[in-house]
C-alpha cells in the first residue's frame, strides 16, 4: 500500500474568500484548510487568501468559476442579483431555524440540490461550509419592540431584507461594511444588523449602541458555502473528493457548535459587561417578518424555476418536521427549572 | 516560480526608475506576471479589480475632497486665509513656511487625502516662498510633509480603510491619530524655526515690499479670511462628528459648501469653476489609476504565493516580539519606497495585525505606528506620491533633486515621531481611552 | 499625416474628458440630497449609495484618456529627462504599444463580454434597495478603456512622428505648450 500512497497526488490550492478576519476567517475558511490538510496527511494544501486578495470579495463565485481561484468560501446570497435561489440556500426571513436547516441540508436532500443548482447555473461545485445560528435582529441606539417602534428607524442592511424591512416601516440605509461602526457611533444610522451575537462582538457594535434586539427573524440561519472550480474538482480522485466533502461537513458542524456556545456567552457579555439592554421583539414583529419572507419566496417561486424547486423541498421538509418541538423539547417551564 | 513574486518588485522598480508613468508601471508588471500565472483567464482578475475599485463607496470621497480643495483654491478663499496667516507669522523665522504648515493642518482637518491638502497649500505658498528666496529644498520638504499630514490628521481615508482590515474601530483610530498628528506638525514647525535661525539664508526674514498692517486691521482681515474655511471645516468635520454624515457624504457636503461659499464671496467665476472641475478630474484620475494599478499588482503578488513568502521569511528569522515588530515596520517602510499605500495595507495588515496582537501589542497602537509608516511612504522616493503632486504644482526651477534632498530632514522627523510613539504609547492611546473608556 | 491623425483622435479624449469632469457636479448633488433627505426628513434615498460609487467610477475611468492627453499620469523623470528625444519616443512607444495598449484592448473586450453576460442574465447590483441592472455601468467601464486605447494610439503616433523625424520633440508633436503651473 506504500506504493499506492506514494502515487497519490499532492495539491497546492488557492482559496478566495469574502473575509479577512473574524469567525468566518478563523473557524470557517482556515479551519477547513487545516482539517483538509490533516485528513489528507498534508497532501492537499489550501492557501486561504483574505478578501480581495485574488478576486473581489463579493464575487468569489466568479473567481472560482473562471479559475482565478481553485476554491472559494463565501455566502451564496451575495449572488442574489443573478439568481435569487442563492438566497433560499443562504437563508432569509422565510427560512426555517438553524436546527431544521442543518437537517434539511444533510438529511433532507439539501446538499444534493445545492450542488446541482450551483453546477447548473454557475458552473461551480458547491457545498455548505460554516453554519451560522440565528442572527441578532439589531444592534441599536434606539429601543425597538413593536412594529410601531420600527417606523422610520434607519437600519444599515443589505440584500433581500432591504425591501422587506422597508415594508415593515424601517428605513434601510446601504453603506460599505466598515463604515457601519463610525456611522453608528455618530448616529448617522440608528441601528444595524450583522451576524450572530458572538460574531457581532468582533466589529464591537456594543461600544456605540445601547440595545441588543433579538431574535434575528430576518435571518434565522445562514449556511455559508465552499466552492470548487469544476476542472480542479475533476482532478481529484474519488477518495480525495470524499475527503473534501468530509472536511467541509466536519467544519460546518464544528462551526455551528462553536457559534452556538459562544452566542450564549456573548449574550451574557452584552448584558453584564457591555451595558446593553437586551430587548426581545414582540411576536407581531416576528410573525410579520416571517410572513413577508414567505410571500417573497412565493413570488420568487413563481418566476424562477430553480427557486421553486429548492423552496418546495424546504417546505416539504418543514411540513415533516412541523411541531418537532413536541417530541424534541420539553416545555419551556421544564428547561427553566432551577434557573434564576 | 517560487521567487516570481519577488521578481515583480524588481521589474516594477526598474520600470519606475526608467521613467514610465507610475500607474502604467504597476499595470504593466501586473499584466505580465498575471499572464505568467493565469494565462488567458487573467483577464477576469483584471476586470474584477476594476469593478471593485469602481464600486467602492468610500473612494467616492477622493474626487469629492479633491473637488473641495480645487474650488477653494480657484475661488481665492485659500489665498485669503494664507495671507491672513502670513500677517501673523511674517516676523517669525521661516514665517512663510510656518504659515504653510498651519494651512496644511487646517486643510488636513477637512480632507482625507494627501493630494488635496498639498495642492491647495502648495499653489499658494510655493510662489511666495520662491519670491523671498527660500531654499528650494526647504520649500519642497515643507509642502510635501505638510501635505502628508492629510493622512494622519483625521478624517483620513487611510484610517477608514485600515480600521476594518485590522479589526479595530475607526472611531478609536481617529481619536488615536489626533495627538500624533498635531505633535508631528509641531515638530515640523520646530524644525523650520530652528533652521531659519541657524541658517538664515534658507529662509530670509526680510520682506521689504510687504506693508506693515496695524493690529486692528490684522484682526479684521484674519476674521474675514478665517470664516469661510472654518465654516467648511465645521461643515466637514462637524457633519461627521455630529452624526449627520459618513466621511464620503461629508466630502460631498464639503464640495457643495466650498461652492456655495465661493459664490457668496463673489470670487468664483465660470472660468475658475471650469478649471476647478478639470483639475479635479486630472488629480482624481491620477490617484485612482495608481490605486487601481496597485490593486492589480498586489493581487498577482498574492497569487504567486507572495504572502507565504513574506510570512515564511519573517518566521524563519525566529524573532523576539520587539524585533518582530521592528522587522514588520521596517519591511513596510522599505516597501513604501516603491509601492503605494493600498498595496502596503493589503499585504501587511491582514497578515501581521493578528500575530502582533497575539504577541501582546495593542492593535490601535500598532495601527498608528503603521499609519506613520504609510505617511512616511508618501515622502520616500521614488514612489513618493507627495512628490508627484508637488511636481504637478511647482514651477520648473524646483528640480527633482531639490525635492529628494528636501525630504531628508523631514524623513528624520518622521523617524523621531515613530520613536516617540513607540516610547510613549500614550500619545496614541490616551485620547481614545478618554473618548471611549 | 501621423500628427493630423493623432490630433483627430485627441478630440475624442477632450470631449470625453469634459463629460467625465462634469460628472463631479451630479455626484456632489446626489450625495448631498441623500444627507439632507436622511438627516432632515428621516428618509434615506434608495439610489444615492449606488449613484455615488457609479459617479466616482465613471468619473475616473472616462477621464483616463483626457488625463493621459494632458500628461496627468505622473512619471519619475529622474533619468527620463536626460534621454534624447528619440530615446524618449522609443521608450514610450515600447511601453505603450507592448503593455498598455494591449491591456486596454483586452479590458475593452473583457468588459464587453461582461456587459453582454450581465445583460443576458438580467443581473442586478444587489447592493441596495434600488438594485439597478448593472450592464449600463459595465458598458461605461468598457468605454473608459476604449477611450484610453484611442488616446494611446494618438500617443503612439506621436512617438512614431518623432522617430521618423516628422517632429523634433514629443512636445512639438503634441503641438501644445505645457504650462507646468497648471499641472495637477
Ligand atoms: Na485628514
Ligand atoms: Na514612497
Amino acid at each position: 500500500t506504500d506504493t499506492v500512497r506514494a502515487e497519490q497526488q499532492t495539491y497546492q490550492l488557492d482559496m478566495a474568500t469574502a473575509w479577512s478576519s473574524g469567525p468566518l476567517w478563523d473557524i470557517g475558511a482556515n479551519a477547513f484548510a487545516q482539517r483538509l490538510a490533516q485528513l489528507s496527511n498534508g497532501r492537499i494544501q489550501v492557501e486561504v487568501h483574505p478578501a480581495g486578495a485574488i478576486g473581489e470579495p463579493l464575487r468569489v463565485t466568479d473567481s472560482v468559476r473562471r479559475g482565478i481561484a481553485d476554491m472559494g468560501h463565501t455566502w451564496s446570497g451575495y449572488d442574489w442579483g443573478r439568481d435569487t435561489t442563492t438566497v433560499a440556500l443562504g437563508g432569509f426571513a422565510g427560512t426555517m431555524d438553524d436546527e431544521r436547516m442543518l437537517h434539511w441540508l444533510y438529511e433532507g436532500g439539501g446538499v444534493e440540490l445545492w450542488r446541482e443548482f450551483r453546477e447548473d447555473r454557475f458552473n461551480v461545485i458547491a457545498m455548505p461550509l460554516y453554519f451560522r445560528t440565528m442572527e441578532t435582529f439589531l444592534h441599536s441606539r434606539v429601543p425597538v419592540r413593536t412594529l410601531e417602534d420600527l417606523k422610520g428607524v434607519q437600519v444599515r442592511t443589505a440584500g433581500a431584507w432591504v425591501a422587506m424591512l422597508e415594508a415593515l416601516g424601517g428605513a434601510p440605509v446601504a453603506t460599505a461594511g466598515h463604515e457601519i461602526y463610525p456611522m453608528l457611533e455618530r448616529g448617522v444610522i440608528d441601528a444595524t444588523e450583522w451576524g450572530s451575537p458572538w460574531e457581532d462582538t468582533f466589529p464591537r457594535f456594543y461600544e456605540v449602541t445601547n440595545y441588543v434586539i433579538i431574535p434575528g427573524v430576518h435571518q434565522p440561519t445562514a449556511p455559508f458555502e465552499l466552492q470548487v472550480n469544476p476542472r480542479v474538482w475533476e482532478q481529484f480522485s474519488d477518495e480525495d473528493k470524499a475527503l473534501v466533502e468530509l472536511a467541509a461537513k466536519l467544519v460546518t458542524l464544528e462551526s455551528w457548535l462553536k457559534i452556538g456556545h459562544n452566542d450564549a456567552d456573548a449574550m451574557r457579555f452584552y448584558a453584564e459587561e457591555a451595558g446593553q439592554e437586551i430587548i426581545e421583539l414582540d411576536v407581531e414583529v416576528q410573525v410579520a417578518a416571517r410572513q413577508l419572507g414567505l410571500d417573497w419566496a412565493e413570488e420568487q417561486s413563481a418566476e424562477n424555476e430553480w427557486f421553486g424547486r429548492v423552496w418546495e423541498s424546504q417546505r416539504e421538509f418543514e411540513q415533516l418536521w412541523n411541531n418537532a418541538e413536541r417530541y424534541r423539547r420539553a416545555a419551556p417551564e421544564v428547561r427553566s427549572l432551577g434557573m434564576e | 516560480m517560487e521567487y516570481l513574486a519577488l521578481w515583480m518588485f524588481v521589474a516594477l522598480f526598474a520600470l519606475i526608475i526608467l521613467g514610465f508613468p507610475i500607474a502604467f508601471c504597476l499595470i504593466g508588471v501586473a499584466l505580465v506576471f498575471g499572464i505568467i500565472r493565469y494565462e488567458d483567464i487573467y483577464i477576469y482578475q483584471l476586470l474584477g479589480r476594476v469593478e471593485s475599485i469602481a464600486s467602492n463607496w468610500v473612494l467616492a470621497a477622493v474626487p469629492l475632497f479633491v473637488f473641495m480643495g480645487s474650488v477653494l483654491e480657484r475661488s481665492g478663499i485659500a489665498e485669503r486665509l494664507f495671507d491672513a496667516f502670513r500677517l501673523w507669522t511674517r516676523n517669525l523665522p521661516g514665517g512663510i513656511a510656518i504659515a504653510a504648515i498651519l494651512m496644511c493642518v487646517m486643510f488636513a482637518a477637512s480632507s482625507g487625502v494627501v493630494g488635496a491638502t498639498e495642492a491647495v497649500v502648495g499653489l499658494l505658498a510655493i510662489p511666495a516662498m520662491l519670491k523671498y528666496g527660500y531654499d528650494k529644498k526647504l520649500i519642497s520638504g515643507v509642502i510635501c510633509s505638510g501635505g502628508s499630514l492629510g493622512t494622519i490628521i483625521p478624517p483620513s481615508v487611510v484610517l477608514i480603510i485600515l480600521g476594518p482590515m485590522a479589526n479595530v474601530s475607526i472611531g478609536r483610530l481617529f481619536a488615536a491619530a489626533m495627538i500624533p498628528g498635531l505633535v508631528l506638525a509641531f515638530l515640523y514647525l520646530v524644525y523650520v524655526v530652528l533652521l531659519a535661525l541657524l541658517v538664515p539664508s534658507a529662509a530670509p526674514r526680510s520682506h521689504p515690499d510687504e506693508p506693515v498692517v496695524p493690529l486692528k486691521e490684522k484682526l479684521v482681515i484674519t476674521a474675514k479670511a478665517l470664516v469661510p474655511p472654518l465654516l467648511l471645516v465645521v461643515c466637514v468635520l462637524g457633519s461627521i462628528l455630529a452624526g449627520i454624515a459618513s466621511p464620503t457624504e461629508a466630502a460631498a457636503v464639503g464640495g457643495a459648501g466650498g461652492l456655495i461659499l465661493s459664490v457668496m464671496y463673489g470670487s468664483l467665476t465660470w472660468k475658475a469653476l471650469g478649471q476647478a472641475i478639470m483639475q479635479t478630474l486630472r488629480v482624481t484620475t491620477m490617484i485612482m489609476f495608481i490605486l487601481m494599478g496597485g490593486m492589480m499588482f498586489t493581487s498577482v503578488f498574492f497569487s504567486l504565493q507572495g504572502m507565504s513568502l513574506i510570512t515564511g521569511f519573517v518566521s524563519a528569522l525566529d524573532l523576539s516580539p520587539w524585533m518582530f515588530l521592528f522587522i514588520v515596520l521596517l519591511l513596510a517602510f522599505l516597501l513604501g519606497f516603491f509601492l503605494e499605500w493600498i498595496s502596503i495595507l493589503l499585504i501587511f495588515i491582514p497578515i501581521f495585525t493578528p500575530l502582533l496582537t497575539h504577541l501582546g501589542f495593542d492593535p490601535i497602537w500598532f495601527c498608528i505606528l503603521f499609519l506613520l509608516i504609510i505617511q512616511t511612504s508618501y515622502l520616500t522616493p521614488p514612489m513618493a506620491p507627495a512628490i508627484f503632486y508637488l511636481r504637478g504644482i511647482s514651477p520648473p526651477e524646483i528640480t527633482l533633486s531639490h525635492m529628494y534632498w528636501g525630504m531628508v530632514p523631514f524623513l528624520l522627523i518622521q523617524g523621531l515621531m515613530i520613536l516617540l510613539v513607540i516610547l510613549f504609547p500614550q500619545l496614541a492611546l490616551w485620547l481614545p481611552n478618554v473618548f471611549f473608556g | 499625416m501621423l500628427l493630423r491623425l493623432a490630433w483627430t483622435l485627441e478630440r475624442v479624449s477632450l470631449g470625453s474628458g469634459v463629460i467625465a469632469a462634469l460628472l463631479i457636479l451630479p455626484l456632489v448633488t446626489a450625495i448631498c440630497v441623500e444627507v439632507v433627505s436622511r438627516y432632515v426628513f428621516g428618509a434615506p434615498t434608495t439610489w444615492a449609495y449606488e449613484l455615488g460609487y457609479m459617479g466616482m467610477g465613471a468619473h475616473f475611468l472616462l477621464g483616463a484618456a483626457y488625463t493621459l492627453k494632458v500628461r496627468g499620469h505622473i512619471r519619475i523623470d529622474l533619468l527620463y529627462a536626460l534621454y534624447p528625444e528619440k530615446v524618449k519616443a522609443a521608450f514610450d512607444l515600447a511601453g505603450y504599444s507592448l503593455l498598455i495598449l494591449p491591456f486596454c484592448v483586452w479590458m475593452t473586450l473583457g468588459f464587453w463580454e461582461y456587459t453582454v453576460e450581465a445583460y443576458e442574465w438580467g443581473e442586478t447590483s444587489g447592493a441596495s434597495a434600488w438594485n439597478p441592472k448593472i450592464w449600463p455601468y459595465r458598458l461605461t467601464m468598457m468605454m473608459g478603456f476604449t477611450l484610453l486605447a484611442i488616446q494611446l494610439i494618438a500617443e503612439i503616433l506621436r512617438c512614431l512622428a518623432v522617430l521618423v523625424g516628422a517632429a523634433e520633440t514629443l512636445d512639438d508633436a503634441r503641438g501644445i505648450k505645457v504650462d507646468r503651473n497648471k499641472g495637477v
